[in-house]
């Protein structure tokens, strides 16, 4: 499997609180909706903005008050 | 500044994720991949990955959605009795406005020498010889 097929890769992004959280629920759900296929582009790219706004959530520099709306991948 | 603030507890427009993982959860349990196969299904929204766990991380911070054992690798979630309480007033919210959307088209179709005016902004009638509203046909 080629770096960019693991899906785990992807939740580099995430803090490591979140990962060990969500992190093997969200690699499932990666597995579940690409199979052995590589995690498309859109979808990494994706996944970066949504693992940095959590880092940025946990540091207090992104409200997380009220509603989930900002990060859409 | 131009951004319109949201109270702690108001889930927003009709598609914006918190919405639609709830209105899902409505109907049962369901982990990730049939959440986002379900949405896909009755909203025809697709949730990528990073979005649909973005909100479910809120929605269970919240108290909106708990865990509801585990299936394997897979987390089903289940919406809170304050979960169906936010999705209730979301609804009836959207309605309201589907309804004031709805009474608004009803009236613009049926347009009254008070309500409609057919002076252009230059204060003169249309060209053509017969008013904007004549030539669309709503008034004779």
């Amino acid at each position: 499997m080629t770096r960019g097929r693991r899906p785990e890769r992807v939740l580099r992004w995430y803090p490591a609180a979140w990962r060990r959280r969500y992190g093997a629920e969200l690699v499932t759900l990666l597995e579940d909706t690409y199979g052995a296929g590589p995690v498309p582009w859109r979808c990494r790219l994706a996944l970066l903005w949504a693992g940095t706004a959590e880092r940025l959530r946990e540091s207090g520099l992104r409200g997380s008050a009220g509603w989930p709306s900002a990060s859409r991948s | 500044m131009g951004r319109r603030s949201r109270a702690d507890g108001e889930l927003g427009r009709a598609n914006e994720p918190a919405v639609l993982i709830l209105t899902s959860l409505a109907s049962g349990s369901k982990h990730g991949y049939a959440l986002a196969k379900d949405i896909e299904g009755f909203a025809g929204v697709v949730l990528g990955p990073g979005t649909l766990y973005g909100a479910i991380t809120r929605l269970e911070e919240g108290g909106f959605i708990e865990p509801a054992g585990e299936e394997q690798r897979r987390r089903p979630y289940r919406i809170t009795a304050s979960g169906r309480a936010a999705l209730a007033a979301a609804v009836t919210q959207m309605r309201a406005i589907a309804d004031e959307g709805s009474a608004r088209l009803a009236r613009g179709r049926q347009p009254s020498g008070a309500q409609h005016s057919d002076k252009q902004p230059n204060g003169r009638q249309p060209s053509g010889g017969q008013s904007r509203g004549q030539a669309l046909g709503w008034t004779s």
